[in-house]
């Protein structure tokens, strides 16, 4: 598990150094000055936003992983574990949030890049992740859906829990 | 007193629902929760805003995408809840007026 949040991290500053070469130009740059260099930033921007969604994906699937290792190795360092993916997630906040800004910068010089709303939907869904409560508990479909859970047992519509069962 | 541990079939429903890789993390968990009910990772706590229901309500981590919702007491624990908090999000804003 280790070997796999290092490999994040890797990806993870990898993509910061990539926003990180690419936000000046479209700071200071002109698209109609020179067009050659806007189409290449703009393929450029696109494999950025496709990237950092994909990372997305990845640190899902590794948090997965984390928790299986959790439940199935008695030595398994949970606390370090989830500390380092905890950081991971908020570092990736950041850089989706620096994206959007990006992605709007471009937008602005009439470029909207592809995946732009799939970003700011992806940013959402950390701030779920990174969230001290979840949000949906005080939502209304929420409480509809815990209200049929409490009128089941009120009814007495429960059903013993055992592992083979799950 | 040993742990008594049951599903409402709205729980139930929903635990079908999950995607298999999902249901396999479910099933690892709980195996997990009947040898220690306090286990670190699954980050027991009352969420404030179901703070009002008695008996108490405890959130248990799967991942942090996947979490479950148990009715405690004492020994006796009630699953009412288990589902995919990104995408209930997701569709609770597409909802929203």
């Amino acid at each position: 598990m280790l070997s796999l949040l290092e490999y994040s991290a890797k990806k993870e500053q990898m993509l910061q150094e990539y926003y990180a070469q690419l936000e000046p130009q479209i700071e200071t740059g002109e698209p109609w000055v020179d067009a050659h260099t806007w189409t290449i930033l703009t393929g450029e921007v696109e494999i950025l936003i496709r990237d950092t969604l994909q990372f997305y994906n990845d640190l899902v699937r590794a948090d997965e992983f984390h928790h299986y290792c959790a439940a199935t190795q008695t030595q398994y360092p949970y606390a370090q574990s989830d500390a380092q993916l905890e950081a991971l997630f908020h570092r990736l906040r950041e850089l989706l949030e620096k994206e959007i800004a990006l992605a709007a910068q471009f937008a602005h010089h009439g470029y909207s890049p592809q995946g732009h709303a799939d970003l700011v939907e992806c940013c959402r869904a950390v701030e779920v992740l990174l969230a001290d409560e979840s949000p949906i508990y005080t939502s209304e479909p929420f409480q509809t859906v815990l209200q049929h859970s409490l009128d089941d047992i009120k009814a007495g519509r429960v059903v013993e829990m055992t592992p083979e069962q799950l | 007193m040993a742990l008594r541990s049951v599903g409402t079939a709205t729980f139930w429903q929903q635990y079908r629902a999950l995607p298999e890789p999902i249901r396999r993390l479910a099933r690892v968990a709980y195996r997990q929760f009947l040898q220690d009910p306090w286990h670190p990772s699954f980050r027991r706590k009352k969420p404030g805003a179901l703070e009002y229901l008695h008996p108490p309500i405890y959130a248990f981590r799967i991942t942090r995408q996947y979490r479950a919702l148990c009715q405690v007491e004492g020994e006796a624990y009630c699953w009412i809840f288990i589902g995919d908090h990104v995408a209930f999000d997701r569709e609770v804003r597409r909802l929203a007026p």
